[in-house]
């Protein structure tokens, strides 16, 4: 309010009804006591009827209104014929055959390659395997720790792999088997713990490395002969091999499991 | 079920084909030409359709298609030719504070005085009569007016009631004048 009159703003957010409802309670109660404020916003009422009349001055001749609205709704014909043939291009190309045919394609020589790969990669990691194990039964080769005693073999570990692991006590071990020594191997490049045994006169190679290196799906069972067992423990994994019995390669893995 | 375009073609349409007599008067006010006026409401309503998948459906479509013609209308050459206006009155303080004593002359506006509040219309600066056009015919609100002539809220009251000033003074000279 200015002074003890009605502003021209309010005033006109009144006639507008654009005042909040408590500004508008006020004015209302203003007006009841205020002769000249209520003369003015009749005026203002009478005013704003009179311009809305007035200011709805210019009519399009029916000739314009009817080339706008032709125009008008040719765009939007025009914008949905767009619409349309974007979708169309687009749907024609997502279930074309040109499309699906080689992405097909791509998909199951993906798969093949995958499945070939595990495969190749299974023969080359036993046979990687199999050949340390070899190198180990040489008559000139022997590790590089000799000892049946786990507390010189397991200390003499330590600073040579990237991870840890238990070795059973030596009456756990299945009957007629004993450690013989210990040596650190590397599989694709990667330390591993390459354990001795003896089972009766056969001889054991145990390797032990991250679970990820000696993944079980790669390895084959056996190879020219020698038997190979694969087990997983404490995110470890473990490759015996050896052309003892299974059952006997397999009791000493367990053993090696349990001891973890 | 409705295609995209189906619902483009329904909606747009249903929306713009009724204002484009409200957007044609309005053109007119702001070009003062008929050929031109028609040019322009053309022009907004392709841009409209252009934008419209930036208009949200449950808002003023009618307030957010001024818009476009008052911005269509800021680019086309009268208004350019018209960018040197400035509107003091905006700015001058104490103006709208002026008591606008009731005179015969507003008691006695009636709708048989059309001819003469149009020409009242018209001898309005621009920037007045703009905000006229938007409150009293179109009826939109003060914050849709706002975004519409891209100035705050506060500038829209105030323009609104030197607007309303302007115009009676000039009615009052014109019935003073008269009788």
């Amino acid at each position: 309010m200015s002074g003890d009159h009605l502003t021209p703003e309010t005033i006109g957010g009144l006639i507008d009804g654009e005042l909040a409802s408590a500004g508008e309670a006020e004015a209302e109660a203003h007006l009841k006591d205020c002769h000249a404020c209520a003369l003015r916003v009749i005026a203002a009422q009478q005013l704003k009827r009179a311009a809305r009349e007035a200011a709805h001055r210019f009519a399009p001749s029916p000739e314009a209104f009817a080339r706008l609205e032709a125009r008008a709704c040719e765009h939007v014909s025009k914008t949905a014929e767009a619409i349309s043939r974007r979708r169309g291009v687009w749907e024609s190309v997502v279930w074309s055959p040109i499309v699906w045919g080689p992405l097909a394609a791509v998909l199951v020589s993906g798969l093949f390659l995958a499945g070939w790969w595990q495969l190749r990669r299974a023969a080359d990691l036993s046979a990687e395997i199999l050949d340390q194990h070899l190198a180990v039964l040489l008559d000139a080769s022997s590790p590089e720790v000799l000892s049946s005693d786990r507390h010189t073999v397991k200390p003499w570990f330590q600073g040579k792999l990237p991870f840890a692991f238990n070795l059973p006590e030596e009456n756990a071990l299945p009957a007629d088997s004993a450690l013989l020594g210990a040596d650190v191997s590397y599989i694709e490049g990667r330390p591993t713990a390459h354990l001795l045994f003896s089972i009766h006169k056969h001889r054991v190679s145990a390797f032990v490395s991250q679970a990820d290196l000696l993944e079980y799906p790669f390895l084959s069972k056996s190879r020219s002969g020698f038997q190979i067992v694969h087990a997983e423990a404490a995110s470890l994994g473990f490759v015996a091999v050896s052309d003892v019995n299974r059952p006997e390669l397999e009791a000493l893995m367990r053993t090696l499991i349990e001891a973890q | 079920m409705m295609t995209a375009e189906g619902r483009l073609k329904e909606s747009f349409q249903d929306l713009a084909v009724p204002l484009i007599a409200a957007l044609y008067n309005h053109a007119r006010w702001l070009v003062q030409d008929a050929v031109e006026a028609e040019d322009l409401v053309q022009e907004t309503l392709v841009k409209a359709l252009r934008a419209f998948d930036s208009f949200t459906p449950g808002t003023n479509f009618k307030a957010w298609i001024f818009r476009i013609l008052r911005n269509t209308f800021l680019t086309s050459r009268t208004a350019i030719a018209n960018v040197r206006t400035v509107f003091l009155e905006d700015h001058a303080p104490g103006l709208e504070t002026a008591d606008p004593a009731i005179t015969p002359e507003t008691a006695l506006i009636r709708g048989d005085d059309r001819a003469a509040l149009e020409r009242a219309l018209e001898q309005l600066a621009p920037h007045l009569r703009d905000v006229i056009l938007l409150c009293d015919l179109e009826e939109l609100k003060y914050r849709e007016i706002a975004a519409i002539l891209d100035v705050p809220i506060g500038t829209v009251m105030s323009r609104l009631a030197r607007a309303r000033q302007s115009l009676r003074q000039i009615l009052a000279s014109h019935f003073g004048g008269r009788g």
